[in-house]
């Protein structure tokens, strides 16, 4: 499984702060994320910053996320 | 031109003299601190940009432990209602620059530092003359546009960004350092549509997460000037206030970045169109789709289908049915999710359901695997309300002669050649006005509107009617905004006007 951490306006829209998705391509591991989410989390998730081990991931990427891997979705927020 | 208000109050060369001694007697006695790193904060010159809920501890901060000189930049007033987060700022201080008001409370808390001035937005043109001077940049700044300039500026001058952004009961902090760490856009290498993300006006903040933020950005601001510990570089702390957590994320640098990896050069350093001009914020957009947005309107759709584009119907709803659209492909959401490799062809893909919101989902999947694709904007439903206001002569009584559907239409006859001597009060019902065109029909109508008139607005998901009556003492001056950021969230914000709800 991989461990999809979500942060401030992507929790909010998930209603999860973690969720726990099959390992497999990042593209897939979203997939399945936002079909097992509130629908408010497609509306957001085009924004995050989606980041595994330091490394910021395209939304299409096919690279495979091993399992036990964490997956940060980071939205962005200007708010000072 | 910039106003400099300069205020330098006896700032000392080298060693520490017995006032600051006494002063700063808790940093001294830091083991890993001490005079050499005291002595570095009093030669150091900070940019702290903003000067309002992030700004505001920063600042005290940074004077409080004896930077030697603090920048500050910040074009706005004071508020009431920064009051609650802007902890620099008091009762008192109310209308005034909210950079006078700072230099005001930074004397008072330590007359050892300098600080300068700078009443002036930050923009394309300014950042770099502004960045020049900084040992280091604080970027407690309110928007996006700001945040990608000074990264950028920043990158350029080879010095660290104390980056620190709150939003509702949440905060981010890090410092970006090119050469040494990741810049900002090595981990959002592009800001989000204007509206996307609101700000803390508008989605709200609770104070104390501003002093949760400003306090880890000062703290940072201050180790990297003086050169003690370990920078927060290549980690950004997410603090989540309602859970009483913060989580690390580990954030390398990325070597295709725009700005600070190998593509550097290739995009120019300021950022260029959506994100160049700060001051730019016009009604322009709102309220409309964009290219490649993932929503499309149906007025959109409606128009690349009769210009006979590329386009894949799909209709995503549970079951087949006879209102769907011409030449649509019935792929159920849940089946669509499963088998979103599986959808035949390459273009531009549209999914719609009954209101729009499955399709969203549907959409976010299909971008997932790089396939392009839109949702329909409110889904079936508003495509029959358009469909049918389409065919709907509105014949509103806003002025005469001109109907209200050619009022819309046309934005340049915006308060113009209205010969609106209509007594009555206007009515504007904004449920039968197509989302995208609300904004224009709204700020039309406030425009033909004379000190003293009234309009009436209902909203499209409120029930009561608002009365906006444009205050007879303002005249011309009165100042209104129109604010909708989509079908179910709008407000309508009067300045200056007498509000009847």
């Amino acid at each position: 499984m991989v461990t999809v951490r979500l942060f401030a306006a992507a929790r909010a829209a998930a209603g999860a702060s973690e969720v726990e998705v099959e390992s497999g391509p990042v593209a897939a591991v979203l997939a399945e994320l936002l079909a097992r989410s509130a629908e408010n989390l497609a509306r957001v998730l085009p924004h995050c910053a989606v980041v595994a081990a330091g490394e910021r991931f395209e939304h299409s990427s096919a690279a495979v996320l091993a399992p036990g891997t964490i997956l940060d979705v980071l939205p962005p927020f200007a708010g000072g | 031109m910039a106003d400099i208000t300069g205020l330098s109050v006896g700032r000392p060369v080298g060693a520490l003299d017995p006032a600051q001694v006494r002063r700063y007697a808790r940093h001294l006695s830091l083991t890993s601190f001490g005079p050499s790193a005291q002595e570095k904060l009093a030669a150091a010159t900070v940019l702290v940009v903003g000067a309002g809920g992030l700004g505001s501890p920063v600042l005290m901060y940074l004077a409080a432990a004896g930077v030697g000189t603090i920048h500050v930049a910040d074009d706005d007033d004071v508020d009431l209602s920064n009051l609650q987060r802007q902890v620099i700022h008091g009762e008192s201080d109310r209308g005034r620059p909210k950079v006078e008001s700072a230099v005001a409370r930074l004397r008072e808390v330590n007359p050892l530092v300098s600080v300068v001035a700078h009443r002036e937005r930050v923009t394309a043109s300014t950042v770099v003359r502004l960045v020049a001077v900084a040992d280091v940049v604080v970027d407690c700044s309110d928007n996006f546009p700001t945040r990608y300039l000074l990264n950028d500026a920043c990158v350029a001058a080879g010095i660290p960004c104390v980056w620190g952004s709150v939003h509702e009961f949440d905060g981010q902090v890090s410092v970006w350092w090119a050469g040494r760490g990741p810049c900002y856009r090595c981990l959002h290498p592009a800001p989000p549509p204007e509206g996307m993300f609101a700000s803390c006006e508008d989605a709200g903040v609770l104070g104390a997460v501003c002093g949760v933020i400003g306090g880890l950005q000062a703290t940072e601001a201050l180790k990297v000037l003086a050169g003690v510990g370990e920078p927060l570089v290549g980690r950004m702390l997410a603090y989540d206030g309602l859970s009483g957590t913060v989580r690390a994320v580990v954030v390398s640098a990325d070597p295709a970045c725009p700005t600070c990896g190998r593509g550097r050069g290739i995009a120019p350093a300021a950022p260029g169109g959506a994100d160049a001009d700060t001051s730019d914020t016009g009604a322009t957009g709102v309220g409309k789709s964009e290219e490649g947005s993932i929503e499309i309107e149906p007025d959109e759709l409606r128009a690349l289908l009769a210009a006979g584009g590329d386009v894949m119907l799909i209709d995503c709803r549970e079951h087949p049915a006879p209102d769907a659209l011409p030449g649509a492909t019935h792929l159920p959401f849940r089946r669509l999710l499963a088998e979103a490799s599986a959808v035949p062809g390459e273009g531009l893909a549209v999914v719609y359901c009954e209101v729009g919101r499955s399709s969203l989902v549907a959409v976010s999947a299909l971008r997932g695997i790089g396939r392009p694709a839109r949702s329909l904007r409110g889904g079936l439903a508003a495509w029959r309300e358009v469909d049918a206001l389409a065919r709907l002569k509105l014949s509103h009584q806003l002025q005469r002669g001109t109907t209200m559907t050619d009022h819309l239409h046309s934005e340049e006859k915006h308060g113009c050649d209205c010969g609106h001597e209509t007594s009555a009060t206007p009515e504007l019902d904004a449920r039968l006005i197509p989302h995208e065109v609300r904004h224009a029909a709204i700020l039309g109508a406030l425009d033909s509107l004379k000190p003293g008139a009234a309009l009436i607005l209902v909203a499209p998901h409120d029930p009561k009617p608002l009365l906006a009556q444009v205050d007879a003492k303002y005249g011309d001056s009165f100042a209104r905004e129109y604010v909708e950021s989509g079908p179910d969230a709008w407000k309508i914000r009067f300045e200056r006007a007498a509000i009847h709800v």
